[in-house]
């Protein structure tokens, strides 16, 4: 008969594995290495924040296992390690120390309890707490290793062999070739890429890492380690055979990277583990405990060697050589590049796709910062001698030998040199870069460089140890690039996450690969997007997106600091300390073969013990140097020549720019309007604050739909006393002025905005312009010079429009406001009646039949002098909109003529800025 | 054990009642990826186990000995034996395919279809007519078929299979009861109609198909998962015989079907299919409904094709034509074939008697042999042991019963177009061939799509055409393709540069290979021919025989070509070259279409010369 009464440790076991993986499984929202970027997918953090607890709940078995013993010191010593490492790294890698600091906590709690019953639940949960803090925090250590291999290395080729012989010994039809693999089903022929990250190798890791922590603590054998090692790798390979049956099956190339899949897919896993790696029973588990002094005294030994691992392990990560600060002579070579030009000024002639691919907004910009010049000659040494940076950007046409000769030697002897690609080897731009780049040992790739859903991409700057260059950089959004194959020891300025490769596709227009969005032949994850790489006395810095840096895109937040970013890093000669990174490596590997030869003489306890104090300690006041050093050493550079800049405020304005996202909504879209500002020599800014906004030349209030502080209007009025100028553009469907009269109610203006109902009307200049505008939303401005007045019109045969409604409609923004969007506004036509506008308040369209009630001309903009300032109100904000004015590469009609032409008035007669 | 089954029914019960809410949530929060309640069915594997677990696990597992020993080897080969010829019963539907057949076939040339064929003038996927290439099919596969609109005395003498399609006026009371005597003396009734009474044709079909009581439905069975996907449920039968793929039976959206189990069987339903039900206000769209799935519709196991036996003949009846017209013949000529060789077949041949026979027998001697064992020696481990063998042996018997197209009469030139390995098309997308079909239709060509490399019907051919493969040819394959270059064979074979790993043997062999130089697409304009590319690569020649360059793009050969003895080797450097995003779409054309056939135009094989129109 079989034995039928279960061994207890076997539960015991489950519930510790299930610990373990959920620990590792919640790692993935909250790294989101593999998770889309974009802002219209919303990481689901409820998700790690269920599954660690979960784990804890789990964890409580560990007690079974585990005992804890503390002394006070050692527990207050953990305690103030754990609280000082919670408070200096951000989430989510402190999560590892708020654990500890929860477990220490509940352990005095029980300390100073006296009932049984509470003190062992209590000691049991901070048993739990505590071991999952561990587990924890060594996958968080092993991340940024992590991280380093799973940004080079993706592809298994030698994995399409055996994949496809399963394949076919599960009935598909599979096959192989340069390590893709096919399968086909049903009568497509699927081509897939086997890569680490479709594999799991990140769960896995921490799996792994997880269950090495829990084998150690509880003497398993050294064969378990390796069978968990083996174990996890078939896991894993047929895990990935399932997922490609189900995408198979669903057409979802999504399948690789989504939560729950991956949920799903890893949950079973804890069944294997549980079967086969048992955990011995109490009796046979060595506890550790931290008694009395003897035990708690660390080998110092150990604990040096522990202090060097933790320094030089950050140090390899986080240190960049100050260098030393060159002229700042820039030098843009335009012969090699027949693409996003610098010579060919932005003015406000000549418009299309020419004028805003087009680098010569980038190129006056850095000319208030640095000496510039553009020159479209070979590239000599002698021509290079009088530079300190050279800038190349999307080559078209191939570089000779000696040019590239000169440009490494260049290079060695302390210049800088920067290259700019671009997706999918686009006008050759990657077959003529590579033959330069692969001199500093980095390739260019021959892909599009996508969000993993198929958007496009946002990167934020890592939380610890940002690059110099991103060290300034808000939130950055992508306009699909290329990935880069850096060298490993090159400074990673940006390791884009959660983005996906897609080859490129030669067939088609820009070589944009078919059906990027749900293409199963990807490469996902972690990518090098930007790195830098010392050579010699001189700096290459290889960058992948020249569109960001396009004229439509130049000012957008983000891609101002991070040029100049780059700049200032290129900027720098080498110092000794260049080989700072190497060396540091080289002591990381030697110290922790230390660590871990020295370990083996100590006891588990002392062990745990001083790594958490060393670790908790002196890894986050590392950082913390380390980034302050960064900061130091390479600060925000300062123009050289003062340039006027227009600030868009954002705090209390509704309109919508291309930041993190594409302007979807042209009637909410203002990009063209922002743009054009550049054609008069400005600089627009997108300001975060009010405040913020007030520090520049011009200040622009855009459909305020939120009230001002009295504050914020008393800086409003200095603002203006002291000679800044301000216009303030709102439309009168969005909340009947309310915002817009408040604020200038509160700077002492005498103008107020009124409403008008939505009809046809024609705009022109007061008093003798000819020129009109037609359209059709408009309010009226009081008070002060009227110079913009409009009158009702006739609408032509045929036209159609767009009602506008004077009240709130009930439709909230992604951040939950309520807005009105006269576009959201279903078309109607004059002829046509009323369609069904389900939406719209009730009585909020006053007619659809325009009346024509007075011819009299009625002021929709006014000037208004307020000390040394002018203050500009315009009721007719819809005019500027992305849906009047067209996009930004538009040839425009002469409606759009005439509104650019107005835009420009506006800023450079209305407000005075003509220089 | 009451207990347990009621648990597993209750647990059903409850599935199926929740089955569509839960659906519609998990739908919800999966967000793009497209889930219907049938998706959800593997769930109920999961619930009926936990109760089986308990059951198995309180009364039996505890109980069994898993040790065997060769001891006890009688029970097994006892066992073994049974199930091997069991199996072998498998063969049965094959082998009834074989033995003598009549070749004469009578259409009812009268209802809502028509004889048009794919022809010049004529682009894109929906200009394939509808039956005109079944004649010329037929032809080939050794039929004579006569056409007639009114079925008479005179014209069903000598007629085996008398087939009507979409027929959309009900056929004279004598007509009916001459068919039915047809039948029952023997003949063969095939039936081919179409969904929502689409033109009228559901009443007369009904009418002349009462006799065996199956029924036309006002719907269209619909699929779940596009084109079919895993969703036939393939009962055992001979036209199902060499068919692997949904695609070779070239059902589409049809009719489901009714019928009265005790006169008809069902010979192929939809699994993962839902019955949209039928709209006559939309006369727009041929009565169709809204073609998603509503509560309320039946879902799954939806009747597309049924048989029924009456007197010494059969009538056998489609939900849908598709399977017969020419926009499917390519893929689905082996199913075409089997169906007709069933229905004409004369008589129950020697092996069907004979496995008939051995199956019944073999049936009840595994029962008794069965209970022997158990009686005898109850070990779980012999019936572990058989079943793999068994497993095992099935599937060896099973790959025996496959077998090919026979090429009996060849009115017009037949062209290969390889399947077998991982070719890189579709049938319809796109990337689909559906437009290299078409043109070599258009042209009096008979394309084959063959998904296993077939030497018989690659010899019988006037051009084989290979496209993309990612899996390499074998030495043997490889052998056969030249032995069939040098018999006068063209073989056509389009493979750009980064595809050509899988080409790289065979491309090797005739001296070519493919330059990474991306030429991408290029338009007409700039190629010698006139003809324009998708994504090109320039050839280059590495051996000693002469090559003809047929086509340049930029100045750089595309298209190339070397002769061996009497056949030629064409290397197209455009793996798209012929998908249908290069040849054609909707009313447009591309004169690429044109070039390869007049490469076969100039061999000196039998039957390639064509017509040009």
């Amino acid at each position: 008969m079989r034995n039928s009464v279960r061994n207890p440790s076997e539960n015991i076991t489950a519930f510790l594995w299930c610990t373990v993986t959920l620990l590792s499984l919640s790692w993935y929202p909250l790294t989101a290495f593999y998770l889309p970027t974009t802002i219209h997918y919303t990481t689901p953090l409820w998700f790690s924040y269920a599954t660690l607890f979960v784990a804890v709940v789990t964890g409580l078995a560990t007690a079974k296992l585990l005992v804890l013993e503390f002394e006070k010191k050692t527990l207050f010593i953990v305690f103030v390690a754990s609280a000082l490492f919670g408070s200096l790294i951000p989430f989510p890698y402190n999560i590892p120390a708020l654990f500890l600091v929860a477990a220490t906590s509940l352990r005095s709690l029980a300390l100073l309890l006296k009932t049984k019953r509470s003190t062992e639940m209590i000691s049991a949960t901070s048993t739990s707490l505590f071991v999952c803090g561990l587990v924890l925090g060594l996958q968080a250590a092993v991340l940024p290793f992590f991280v380093l291999f799973a940004s080079r290395f993706h592809r298994i080729d030698w994995l399409a062999p055996l994949l496809s012989t399963l394949f076919q010994m599960l009935g598909s039809s599979a096959s192989q070739a340069h390590g893709d693999l096919f399968v086909q089903y049903a009568d497509r022929v699927y081509s897939l890429i086997p890569s680490w990250e479709a594999l799991g190798l990140y769960p896995a890791l921490n799996i792994l890492m997880g269950g090495f922590l829990f084998f150690s603590l509880m003497s398993m054998p050294r064969r378990s380690y390796v069978f968990l090692l083996l174990t996890l790798a078939i896991y894993m390979v047929m895990r990935y055979i399932g997922l490609v049956y189900a995408l198979l099956e669903l057409e979802k190339a999504s399948v690789f990277w989504r939560v729950d899949v991956m949920t799903i897919s890893i949950l079973p896993l804890i069944l294997f583990l549980s079967v086969l790696f048992k955990f011995p029973s109490r009796e046979q588990v060595i506890q550790f405990h931290f008694l009395n002094r003897a035990s708690v005294k660390p080998s110092l030994t150990f604990s040096v060697l522990l202090v060097v691992l933790c320094l030089s392990a950050t140090g390899f990560f986080g240190f960049v050589d100050p260098g030393e600060r060159k002229q700042g002579r820039i030098l843009i070579d335009e012969k090699h590049s027949n693409w996003e030009w610098t010579t060919e000024e932005f003015n406000t002639t000549w418009y299309g796709e020419r004028s805003t691919y087009n680098y010569y907004s980038l190129a006056q910009f850095l000319k208030y910062y640095y000496h510039v010049d553009q020159k479209a000659e070979d590239i000599t040494d002698a021509l290079l001698a009088e530079y300190d940076i050279l800038f190349i950007k999307t080559p078209t046409e191939p570089f000779s030998e000696t040019e590239i000769v000169a440009i490494k030697r260049f290079v060695e002897r302390g210049g800088g040199l920067l290259l700019i690609g671009d997706h999918t080897n686009v006008f050759g731009i990657t077959t003529n870069l590579n033959p330069l780049a692969s001199q500093f040992g980095a390739a260019f790739r021959y892909d599009g460089q996508y969000d993993v859903s198929g958007e496009l991409s946002v990167y934020r700057r890592p939380v610890v140890l940002p690059h110099p260059v991103v060290q300034q950089m808000p939130a950055f959004m992508f306009a699909t690039g290329c990935m880069l194959d850096a060298p490993l020891l090159a400074e990673n300025a940006i390791i884009g996450y959660g983005i996906k490769s897609v080859y490129l596709d030669y067939s088609r227009p820009n070589f944009f690969p078919k059906d990027a969005r749900n293409t199963e032949t990807m490469e996902f994850g972690l990518f090098v997007q930007a790195a830098g790489i010392p050579f010699g006395k001189g700096r290459v810095f290889l960058f992948t997106d020249s569109t960001v840096w396009s004229n439509f895109y130049m000012f957008i937040p983000g891609k101002p600091e991070l040029l100049l970013g780059i700049m200032e890093w290129l900027n720098r000669k080498n110092t000794f300390l260049v080989n700072a990174k190497p060396f540091f490596l080289l002591l990381t590997l030697i110290s922790f073969a230390a660590v871990l030869f020295t370990a083996r003489r100590l006891k588990k306890g002392e062990i745990v013990f001083v790594s958490l104090l060393v670790g908790l300690s002196f890894t986050p006041l590392t950082i913390f140097a380390l980034e302050q050093l960064n900061k130091e050493a390479y600060p925000a550079p300062q123009p050289h020549t003062r340039y006027l800049e227009v600030n868009f405020e954002a705090e209390h304005s509704d309109f919508e720019l291309p930041v993190l996202h594409t302007t979807q909504r042209t009637e909410k879209s203002y990009h063209t309007f922002y743009v054009w500002l550049q054609r008069l020599g400005y600089v627009p800014r997108l300001a975060p604050s009010f405040q913020e906004a007030l520090k520049g030349d011009v200040v622009v209030i855009l459909n305020p739909t939120q009230a001002f502080r009295p504050e914020e209007l008393h800086a409003a009025n200095e603002f203006l006393k002291r000679g800044g100028k301000l216009l303030l553009l709102d439309d009168p469907a969005r909340s009947g002025h309310a915002m817009a009269n408040q604020f200038l109610a509160g700077v002492g203006s005498e103008l107020t905005m009124h409403n008008h109902p939505p009809t046809p009307i024609s705009i022109r200049k007061k008093p003798d312009d000819t020129t009109r505008i037609a359209t059709y939303a408009a309010g009226e401005v009081r008070g002060g010079t009227a110079l913009l007045v409009a009158r009702g019109r006739r609408p032509e045969p045929g036209e159609s429009f767009y009602p506008v409604a004077d009240g709130h409609d009930h439709r909230h923004d992604e951040h939950g406001h309520q807005h009105f969007y006269p576009g959201d506004l279903r078309r109607a036509t004059p002829q046509g009646g009323l369609p069904p506008v389900d939406f719209v308040p009730r009585g909020s369209i006053s007619s659809l039949q325009p009346p024509i009630d007075t011819l009299a001309d009625r002021p929709i903009m006014a000037v208004e002098a307020i000390g040394e300032g002018r203050l500009v109100a315009a009721a007719t904000s819809f005019l500027f909109t992305d849906r009047e004015m067209g996009f930004t590469s538009t040839r425009p009609n002469d409606k759009q003529r005439r509104i650019y032409e107005l835009e420009y008035w506006i800023f450079e007669e209305v407000l005075g800025l003509r220089k | 054990m009451l207990m347990y089954l009621g648990a597993i029914c209750l647990t059903n019960a409850l599935f199926v009642s929740l089955l569509h809410s839960v659906a519609e949530r998990i739908q919800f929060s999966v967000g793009d990826i497209s889930l219907h309640p049938m998706n959800l069915l593997f769930v109920l594997l999961f619930m009926d186990s936990v109760p089986l677990y308990f059951f198995v696990r309180e009364r039996e597992l505890a109980r069994l000995q898993y040790q065997f020993t060769l001891k006890q080897w009688k029970p097994v080969v006892v066992v073994f034996l049974f199930f091997i010829i069991a199996s072998s019963t498998m063969l049965i539907p094959a082998l009834s395919l074989r033995g003598n057949s009549e070749n004469s076939l009578l259409i009812l040339d009268k209802g809502e279809f028509n004889w048009d064929k794919p022809r010049f003038g004529q682009y894109g996927l929906r200009a394939a007519g509808m039956f005109g290439m079944l004649p010329a099919y037929l032809e080939t596969m050794g039929y004579e078929l006569k056409k007639d609109s009114l079925l008479t005395g005179d014209n069903l003498e000598g007629v085996k299979v008398v087939i009507v399609i979409n027929l959309n006026s009900v056929v004279a009371e004598q007509e009916k009861e001459r068919i039915k005597q047809f039948v029952y003396d023997g003949g063969s009734l095939l039936v081919l109609g179409d969904h929502t009474d689409m033109m009228g044709v559901m009443g007369p079909l009904n009418t002349l198909i009462d006799f065996v009581n199956i029924r036309y439905k006002f719907d269209s069975a619909h699929y779940l998962k596009r084109d079919w996907r895993d969703s036939f449920e393939q009962f055992p039968h001979a036209i199902f015989t060499g068919i692997t793929d949904e695609t070779d039976v070239g059902i589409s959206v049809g009719a489901s079907l009714e019928f009265s189990p005790l006169h008809a069987k069902p010979v192929l339903a939809a699994k993962y299919g839902f019955s949209d039900a039928g709209d006559y206000m939309n006369t727009q769209n041929a009565y169709l409904g809204d073609r998603r799935y509503n509560q309320g519709e039946l879902l799954g196991d939806l009747i597309l094709v049924a048989e029924a036996p009456y007197g010494k003949g059969k009538v056998l009846v489609f939900g849908d034509t598709s399977s017969f017209q020419n926009g499917s013949l390519a893929y689905t000529y082996t199913f075409v074939q089997n169906v007709l060789r069933y229905l004409s077949r004369t008589e129950d041949n020697f092996f069907d008697v004979f496995f008939r026979t051995g199956f019944f027998l073999s049936f009840l001697l595994g029962i008794f042999s069965c209970f022997l064992v158990v009686k005898i020696q109850y070990n779980p481990a012999i019936v572990l042991w058989v079943s793999l063998l068994v497993l095992s042996t099935s599937v060896v018997i099973h790959t025996m019963a496959d077998y090919e197209m026979e090429i009996v009469g060849q009115p017009s030139p037949i062209a290969y177009i390889d399947a077998s390995h991982l070719n890189r098309f579709t049938a319809y997308g796109d990337d689909g061939i559906w437009a290299l079909t078409y043109h070599l239709m258009r042209n009096n060509y008979l394309p084959v799509v063959s998904r296993t490399f077939s030497s018989e019907l690659m010899e019988k051919s006037a051009v084989a055409i290979f496209i993309s493969p990612a899996k390499a040819l074998q030495a043997s394959e490889l052998e056969t393709i030249d032995k069939y270059i040098r018999s006068g064979g063209v073989v056509i074979w389009s493979v750009g540069y980064e595809e050509k790993e899988s080409s790289k043997e065979i491309l090797t062999k005739y001296g070519f290979d493919i330059d990474n130089v991306p030429l991408g697409p290029i338009p007409r304009t700039e190629t010698n021919a006139g003809i324009r590319f998708k994504k090109a690569w320039p050839v280059m020649f590495q051996g000693s025989e002469p090559i003809d360059t047929i086509c340049t793009g930029w100045s750089y050969p595309v298209i190339a070509a070397t002769s061996l003895e009497k056949g030629k080797f064409v290397l197209v450097a455009d793996a798209h070259f012929f998908l249908a995003e290069n040849l054609e779409a909707n009313h447009t054309f591309s004169k690429s279409n044109d070039l390869f056939l007049s490469v076969i135009q100039h061999t000196q094989r039998p039957g390639n010369l064509v017509e040009q129109q």
